[in-house]
């Protein structure tokens, strides 16, 4: 076998996401093994038998090194959220992801499905996302136009904007609340039960 | 009594699954093989679940319950222990931590 491990292109590349996702979080503990052969046969382009008689640790080394050259090299952040709410639509089927990825690129670009397959996964995802976010903005510019973006508040007897949800991706990241000094005549007085120590402190 | 083979995946995960239980969890980064395998066997001791000790022994050895019990005391251990080196318990606990192992579902 050949140990030197190609980058995968986009099609490989969604086909080993999609398998990667259920090694490390929804294959159940008989699937995980079975998940990690074919994981490793399609990136050495090998029958499963040859991890199935291999020692266990020489498999997860494999493993570890197959997954580390298909990182993609940017820090993406259409990668950087997973909606693990997200419920199952009628319409899935096992491999959808490469179609959905296909159709989005074909329509937009009008590449055939030979050279959307065989892109570079940095630009296929750097693409993507400029055309989810594209696509977001202009959904956001008609619903500012459309009346149901203007609800009508009680309270003020005003109708106020309520803007179209992002995706999480597309939100500016939580920064760490600011740290203050607290005047100390507005701290507790009296005995502090800390949360997380059993000792009592006495002020 | 045979060198013990390193198990593939498969094999590997279900030793887990038999001393998942009796793996002691406050491990060092450079903790000593010998010591943790000696703190499994005081585990499956104090359990009261020496069947583990033996499935574990039959994984390794694919040998049958009887054989196993032809094995005095002390060969047990010496093949408990020479089978968890072998295997690298210490980075398979590790491997299966990482993977969230123990919190899924059977299939």
């Amino acid at each position: 076998m050949n140990t030197e491990i190609q980058r995968a292109k986009l099609r490989k590349w969604l086909e080993l996401e999609d398998i990667r996702d259920r090694i490390f979080t929804t294959a159940s503990r008989d699937n995980i093994a079975s998940e990690v052969y074919l994981y490793l046969s399609i990136v050495f382009n090998v029958d499963t038998t040859v991890f199935e008689v291999a020692p266990w640790y020489e498999t997860i080394e494999y493993l570890l090194q197959a997954l580390r050259v298909n990182t993609p090299s940017k820090k993406f952040p259409i990668l950087t959220t997973r909606d693990n709410n997200r419920t199952q639509e009628s319409w899935e089927y096992e491999g959808r992801t490469w179609y959905l990825w296909a159709n989005i690129f074909a329509k937009n670009y009008g590449w055939t499905l030979e050279y959307i397959a065989d892109l570079d996964v940095d630009e296929a995802l750097g693409l993507m996302e400029e055309i989810m976010v594209e696509d977001q903005l202009r959904r956001e510019w008609e619903w500012s136009l459309n009346e149901i973006a203007y609800p009508y508040n009680p309270a003020t007897k005003k109708t106020e904007f309520k803007p179209l949800p992002r995706p999480q991706w597309m939100n500016p990241p939580i920064s760490k609340p600011k740290v203050m000094k607290i005047p100390k005549d507005m701290l507790p007085i009296g005995v502090i039960l800390r949360a997380d120590s059993p000792t009592i402190e006495s002020n | 009594m045979q060198t013990p083979q390193p198990l593939n995946l498969t094999e590997a995960l279900k030793l887990y699954d038999v001393l998942a239980i009796h793996l002691p969890e406050d491990i060092d980064a450079g903790a000593d093989t010998l010591a943790f395998i000696g703190k499994v066997v005081d585990n499956i001791i104090k359990s009261g679940k020496p069947r583990d000790f033996i499935t574990a022994i039959e994984i390794m050895y694919k040998i049958s319950v009887n054989d196993i019990l032809k094995l005095s005391k002390d060969e047990a251990i010496i093949a408990f222990a020479q089978g968890l080196i072998e295997n690298k318990i210490l980075d398979l606990h590790d491997f299966c931590k990482r993977l969230n192992y123990h919190a899924r579902t059977r299939s």
